[in-house]
């Protein structure tokens, strides 16, 4: 069972580390590859605090293979605007199915449905960047917390058409389950519609995130 | 006769052309500005949109008498962020945009 915790919750940061939503009307889709986890996730702004989404992902960590849907709702719970920043809470949600096979215990036919109720906190402005989050993790024989942080610096302003590189540290702990706080520097390079995020965790694990909102 | 008839044609077209200032709280970045560009250009009198991040404002340059206010508002507020401040303005997106890219 513990196994099929530890590989559930490798899935998870995706859940905390995609940017919620975009404007009203627009679709947000996003592909992420990672040495053990892939996904292609899209989802549509049909209020203007309120988008639905898909989500598809690949887990393969070499002992086992996981293939899942996910079905999500964000709602932007909260917004203050000023001048020069942005501050979000958001209320994350979502229903999902997964199966798969797990070669070390010999089961071929592992399953489980699960929810992941979550509630984020950001910040931003044109030089910094911040977010916390906390999500829950509830299905049959689930019950985790994973908490993650990310702060980041941008290395200079630009305008609106010019590429923007930022630094940003992501830090995320999945309680009683990874064996150590995972620690991602990742750059990130926004240009309009196109956001581009790269970086290797201190577990040795690369990392690339891309997100396009048309 | 030809000439004169073109001047007038161009003189009522700028007599209606309106340029707006909108002034926005928030907007504090690229991916989330396209948003208003990409909605302020679905506008049938759109003609031209200047976005400045460092402001924090969005010109509007439309081909016939300006947009309401209230229409704007909405807009703006649909894709997440406050408006502060609309004002007409005397210049055209692209004048307003070169200076700032001489800067």
């Amino acid at each position: 069972m513990f196994k099929l915790l530890f590989t559930f919750l490798l899935i998870l940061p995706s859940l905390l580390f995609a940017a919620p939503m975009s404007s009203k009307g627009s679709v947000n889709s996003m592909l992420s590859i990672n040495k053990i986890y892939s996904f292609i996730e899209t989802n549509y702004a049909y209020e203007a605090a309120s988008a639905i989404g898909v989500k598809l992902f690949h887990l393969d960590n070499n002992n086992r293979i996981r293939d899942g849907i996910e079905i999500n709702h964000i709602h932007r719970l909260f917004r203050q605007n000023k001048k020069h920043s942005q501050m979000n809470w958001w209320l994350l949600g979502g229903i999902g199915y997964l199966q798969g096979s797990n070669e070390a215990i010999n089961d071929k036919d592992l399953s489980t449905a699960f929810v992941s109720p979550g509630l984020q906190w950001d910040y931003e402005t044109k030089k910094v960047y911040a977010l916390a989050s906390h999500q829950l993790v509830r299905g049959d024989s689930l019950n985790h917390d994973i908490t993650s942080l990310k702060a980041g610096f941008s290395f200079y302003e630009t305008s609106y058409k010019q590429t923007q590189p930022w630094f940003i540290l992501e830090m995320t702990n999945i309680n009683g389950i990874t064996p150590q706080i995972v620690i991602t520097p990742t750059i990130r390079l926004i240009n309009k519609t196109l956001y581009l995020e790269g970086g290797v965790s201190n577990m040795g694990n690369p990392k690339i995130h891309v997100m396009y909102t048309f | 006769m030809k000439k004169i008839l073109i001047l007038i044609t161009f003189l009522s077209v700028s007599a209606f052309a309106a340029t707006q200032k909108i002034e926005i709280n928030g907007m504090v970045c690229a991916f989330c500005a396209q948003g208003i560009e990409k909605s302020l250009s679905k506008i049938k009198t759109t003609k031209d949109i200047y976005v400045n991040l460092d402001e924090g404002f969005v010109i509007l340059e439309s081909t016939s008498e300006g947009v309401s206010e209230d229409k704007l508002k909405k807009i703006i507020m649909d894709s997440g962020y406050d408006v502060t401040q609309i004002s007409l303005i005397n210049e055209t997106a692209d004048v307003i945009r070169k200076r700032y890219e001489k800067q």
